[in-house]
């Protein structure tokens, strides 16, 4: 018969409260009573009895008072462990050190990825309820047409609110008293604090932008512009129209993808709030009613489409019926893209920082790396010094240690490490902090690490840590035998030995890998930055805003010209490397293809200012009057369009447009390399079709110094408009600004690969130097029996080797997949060459083999006779 | 004479100690109570009014008589003291003296 038992969480609770004297009695009557009731009424309804009165004697009379808890035998305990822990680190020496320091660096790169990381998931989560807000655009482009916002509301009751955002970007705002700033703002809706709440400091949330030239300003722009006065009610300027400040709010954090100084109100009776379905002029959100599923909406939005847009679309491209349209290889729909989705999943969407789902992940992962390798160096290096303490843990054991003692010894010892090494990470991070800012273009604090989930962080590190590199150590030597220990047996055991040579292995792939990782990353950049640009950007000055002159370009213009420096000037609505914007076009052709080149207008300097070169055909020319009608395309729309004799074939707008192909051009880069050349064309710019595409920007070819010209350039601007700042930018910069993310993703991959790789290593050195000196005897024996100092070190350098190899076996593949698998991002990428998956071995093993045969030399080197003699 | 301050389940308590006289510990205890009056108590009920009894001087105890049915751990017998007759004696003496000024016709109401 089974032996009958009361329940085991009674018993130990009953023990963990009653007053140790009375404890034996009132044990000894329940479980005599639980016995007898078994016998009776079974085991089932004995044990429900016996918890009961377990917990009816849960009273003041019986539970343990203070005196009760022998508290000193704990603390006493406890300070005997740390007193202990001390005592081996000072033991250590050397061997502390690099433990501490191995894990203060692996620690340190966690807090500052930790934060780096934290930041780029945080994006937009500060709006209250900011699950609910969504950004709704035509297709993938993120743009809308004016109505869309309003028509919704009044078709769809679950969305609760929308706003409309219009023209977001550098504005150029007069303060009066002849003062001008440059700030970032827009015009939106008034409805736009409702989706976007921020707490206003001064003025009426609900109304402040519902007047027509209203507007609000952050609490930041408004002391920085009107240090100790009240701007409420202060007449500002932009573009021409006065806006009266209505409000102050809190500006938002850096973690948002819509960074403002101020927002103006829609003006009344104007393009932007008549508006139309076809002109896709602004940045639409609404905010969904709670439960709403973004998915059953954006199914719904199909009939919406047909029902409002597609009317007014057709009759702009000419087809019969939306079905029509759709089968012509168009696509129209609505997407709906959740706010907080912007900054790492679609960054084309956003106005601030654009950021990048695969790198956050791809520097977690080299954090988890790190952690991982100097968790691994502690592991290695305190089982294979448990040799020492066999004698201490044996004797311990023999005098009473339990093994949860022993456990909880070395999990001190371990946390005394950790603790150590945080302390030191702290002060590394402190220094890294303004590094990680350069990197990741960012202004982090060192304090940003002390917030509420920094610090949760910080302590799930340590725990983390300390069970990682403290567990494994304390369960392998508190588990040895007494008899064993004392022997100083032990390390004869085959299965423990192969678990440290387990983990180098896993630090040798680790560290191949991401010295691979790095190569490649690097490998890309550079081959993305020196691509066949297709044009000359090296000697180009772009100048912005050169509209703002207004009918004084020509003026401007023949001045610049004057300047021995300046080869050429040319006027465009858009320059590479920048924005551009795509307009529809299809072929008059019997295939009727449509597509959305970008859409670029020049004047017939273009060509020879931007260095891009004329395929067949001609470009425009200043005497002829009909080249409004005429385009030119690159060799991309060629092939878009599927013609195989370009010249001379006619694309249209609709709308009776007709504009014939004169020339067609080589391909050049628009933007970065990571997408592939687009389709453009060309129109010459001088006759345009609105105001909205004027011809915005100069380009201007610059021979000898650079200097002198723009000095030159810039106090001409000034000479013809006193009003507008002279901006300007060099083109090759701006291409090379397009692989800043890259080059800095690069940079970061490197430090933290060095450093892991830095961490490897010092755990190499310890372990090989620790296994040396195990081995002096044994070295020593050899060499009196005739060994050479080549054939010992010969003897350490195979056994490494083996892992080397076995190392090298598992971080091949890894890496050919990973690394394509990032590749594959890029329209224009390196191949893996054989290099890249060499050179990440190569150095490891060179690194591994100094470090070893030094070791094992200086080692062998020593007197034989010496050696032995100790003992 | 005054009388002792001794509970309704105190005073039942102490009684049933005499009865058992020598033979007097929790589970018995509350097994004599259930025996003689019907009343189903909780065994810490009987512990707290042992402890109680002790303290006020009625009872006395010692350890002893581990057997194998409670896995070995030890009893803690009780004995009524010369206090806790004396007080027994009070009480009944003091009713008694009550009931007899009971007018006879409030038995015949019965």
């Amino acid at each position: 018969m089974k032996e009958k038992r009361p329940p085991r969480w009674a018993t130990w609770f009953l023990r963990l409260y009653c007053r140790p004297e009375v404890l034996d009695v009132i044990e000894g009557d329940l479980l005599e009573l639980f016995l007898r009731e078994a016998e009776l009424q079974g085991n089932h309804q004995a044990s429900r009895n016996f918890s009961w009165r377990v917990l009816r004697f849960f009273r003041v009379r019986y539970i343990k008072s203070l005196e009760d808890f022998d508290s000193m035998k704990y603390i006493s305990m406890l300070k005997n462990y740390f007193k202990i822990s001390f005592r081996m680190l000072i033991k250590g020496g050397t061997y502390s050190f690099l433990n501490i320091f191995g894990l203060a660096v692996g620690l340190c790169c966690s807090l500052l990825i930790m934060m780096h990381v934290r930041n780029e998931l945080s994006y937009d989560q500060f709006y209250p309820e900011a699950d609910r807000i969504y950004r709704t655009s035509i297709n993938t482009g993120g743009n809308s047409p004016a109505l869309l916002v309003h028509q919704l509301k009044l078709d769809y009751p679950e969305i609760e609110e929308g706003v409309r955002i219009y023209s977001h970007s550098r504005w150029l705002l007069d303060l009066g008293q002849k003062s001008t700033v440059m700030a970032r703002g827009m015009k939106a809706d008034s409805t736009f604090f409702k989706i976007f709440p921020r707490s206003f400091i001064s003025g009426d949330p609900g109304k402040a932008l519902s007047e027509p030239h209203s507007m609000v300003i952050t609490s930041q722009f408004a002391l920085k512009y009107f240090p100790g006065e009240d701007p409420i009610n202060r007449i500002l300027k932009a573009e021409g129209e006065t806006y009266k400040v209505t409000g102050i709010v809190a500006g938002s954090p850096r973690n948002t993808h819509l960074p403002y100084d101020f927002v103006l109100s829609m003006p009344i009776n104007t393009m932007t709030t008549e508006g139309d379905w076809t002109g896709n002029n602004f940045k639409s959100y609404i905010k969904l009613k709670p439960g709403t599923n973004q998915h059953d909406l954006s199914r719904k939005f199909r009939s919406f489409i047909k029902r409002h847009i597609a009317p007014e679309l057709l009759k702009y491209t000419g087809h019969d019926s939306f079905e029509d349209f759709l089968a012509s290889g168009y696509h129209y729909n609505l997407t709906v893209t959740p706010i907080k989705d912007i900054h790492l999943h679609h960054p084309r969407f956003s106005f601030g920082r654009d950021g990048d789902y695969q790198s956050v992940w791809i520097i977690g992962l080299v954090a988890i790396m790190i952690l991982s390798i100097a968790c691994i160096n502690y592991v290695n290096m305190s089982t294979a010094r448990s040799a020492i303490r066999f004698k201490e843990v044996g004797i311990r054991k023999a005098l009473g240690f339990k093994r949860k003692d022993l456990m909880i010894q070395f999990l001190v010892e371990a946390l005394v490490v950790t603790i150590l090494a945080i302390l030191l990470a702290l002060l590394l991070s402190f220094m890294g902090v303004s590094l990680l800012n350069d990197l990741t273009n960012n202004d982090f604090q060192f304090a940003d690490l002390f917030d509420w989930g920094g610090l949760i962080g910080i302590l799930i590190l340590i725990l983390l840590v300390v069970l990682l590199a403290g567990g494994y150590p304390a369960f392998y030597i508190s588990g040895l035998s007494p008899v064993t220990a004392l022997k100083g047996g032990g390390l004869s055991k085959g299965g423990r030995f192969s678990f440290r040579r387990g983990l180098l292995t896993f630090q040798f792939t680790v560290s191949m890998f991401l010295i691979g990782g790095t190569l490649i990353v690097f490998g890309q950049v550079t081959h993305m930055s020196n691509a066949a640009l297709g044009l000359d950007a090296e000697q180009v000055l772009i100048i912005k805003n050169i509209s703002e002159l207004k009918g004084k370009v020509d003026v401007f213009r023949n001045q610049v010209l004057s300047n021995t420096h300046v080869e050429g000037v040319t006027l465009s609505s858009h320059y590479p490397s920048a924005g551009m914007s795509d307009w529809t076009y299809h072929s008059l052709h019997e295939d009727e293809t449509r597509f959305n080149p970008y859409n670029l207008f020049t004047d017939h300097n273009y060509l020879d200012v931007m260095g891009i070169q004329l395929k067949e055909g001609r470009f425009f020319s200043a005497e002829s009057a009909s080249d409004t009608t005429n385009i030119l395309i690159n060799e991309t729309a060629v092939k878009k369009l599927g013609w195989t004799d370009p010249l001379g074939k006619t694309l249209t707008r609709g709308q009776g447009s007709k504009y014939t192909v004169i020339g067609v051009l080589r391909d050049f880069k628009t933007k970065s390399a990571r997408r592939s050349v687009r389709p453009v064309v060309i129109r010459y710019g001088p006759e345009m079709e609105g105001e909205e595409y004027s011809m915005n920007f100069g380009a201007v070819r610059i021979t000898g110094n650079f200097d002198q010209a723009v000095d030159f350039i810039k106090s001409n601007w000034e000479s013809v408009v006193s009003d507008y700042p002279f901006s300007f930018i060099f083109l090759n910069n701006s291409f090379d600004r397009l692989y800043n993310r890259e080059r800095n993703f690069g940079k970061l991959f490197t430090l933290f690969a060095g450093l892991a790789i830095i961490i490897a290593m010092l755990g190499l050195v310890s372990l090989v130097a620790f296994t040396v000196e195990k081995r002096f005897k044994e070295i020593a024996i050899r060499k009196v029996l005739g060994a050479s100092i080549a054939s010992v070190v010969g003897l350490f350098l195979m056994d490494f080797a083996k892992l080397l190899l076995l190392a090298a076996l598992v971080f091949l593949p890894i890496e050919i997949y990973l690394g394509q698998q990032w590749l594959n991002d890029f329209a224009t990428r390196i191949t893996l060459e054989w290099f890249y998956l060499v050179i990440p071995v190569a150095v490891i093993a060179i690194f591994s083999i100094l470090i070893v045969s030094f070791q094992a030399w200086k080692a062998s080197n020593s007197d034989p006779a010496f050696v032995l003699k100790q003992e | 004479m005054i009388r002792p301050r001794l509970g309704e389940f105190e005073e039942l308590v102490l009684m049933i100690v005499a009865i058992k006289h020598q033979d007097a510990y929790g589970v018995s205890v509350m097994d004599e109570i259930l025996e003689k009056t019907g009343r189903k108590i909780n065994i810490s009920a009987v512990h707290t009014a042992l402890d109680r009894l002790e303290q006020k001087k009625y009872l006395k105890s010692w350890i002893g008589g581990a057997t194998k049915e409670r896995g070995g751990r030890s009893k803690r017998f009780f004995d009524i003291t010369a206090e806790g007759v004396a007080a027994l004696e009070i009480n009944r003496q003091l009713r008694n003296e009550l009931f007899d000024l009971i007018p006879e016709s409030v038995f015949q109401k019965k």
